[in-house]
């Protein structure tokens, strides 16, 4: 499963996908809304956000 | 008061639970520090200007995002000090503003060469 971590918090953002992959998850993060938005508008776009 | 209680005697980041956290991956933590260094002293120059300027709001901003850092590394005297500054912003209460910035300098300038022990323990 894709999931989207959007934190403006580079060291909590890294944290997270760090943690998230080693879980065996597909990692996609941004570091504003507008990405998250945009990734979030794709079709096939991540299916749960964490929104920093 | 005890030497255990004493915070000037504490580690400034605790390295060894943030290991456990990171599952032992020492390239992260270094990564992390890398990013640590560069960001916090943007963040905390920015702090200054906010309080010069008496922005209390920005300074609510920049302190949340220098407690997430600070906790995210697993310094806690430092997020304790930034989360109180966070609130002082939240609540527009400058008072005692002044102390607080300079309390969380001193204690920046104490973890940095905690950290620099670390990276140079782990690329030699």
């Amino acid at each position: 499963m894709r999931i989207l971590i959007a934190d403006d918090d580079t060291i909590s953002r890294r944290l997270l996908e760090k943690t998230l992959e080693r879980e065996g998850y597909e990692v996609i993060a941004v570091d504003n809304g507008r990405l998250a938005l945009q990734q979030l508008s794709l079709p096939d776009g991540p299916r749960l956000a964490n929104l920093g | 008061m005890t030497q255990q209680n004493d915070p000037s005697s504490q580690v400034a980041v605790n390295l060894p639970e943030l290991l456990v956290r990171i599952d032992n991956d020492r390239d992260l933590l270094l990564e992390l520090i890398e990013i640590f260094k560069e960001e916090f002293s943007q963040l905390f120059q920015q702090l200054q200007e906010h309080v010069v300027r008496g922005d209390m709001k920005a300074v609510e901003k920049t302190c949340h995002g220098l407690r997430g850092m600070l906790s995210g590394l697993s310094a806690d005297h430092a997020a304790t000090i930034a989360a109180r500054l966070e609130q002082m912003g939240r609540d527009r209460d400058s008072s005692g503003l002044n102390d607080a910035v300079a309390l969380l300098d001193r204690e920046y300038k104490k973890l940095l060469p905690e950290l620099d022990a670390f990276m140079t323990k782990a690329e030699s």
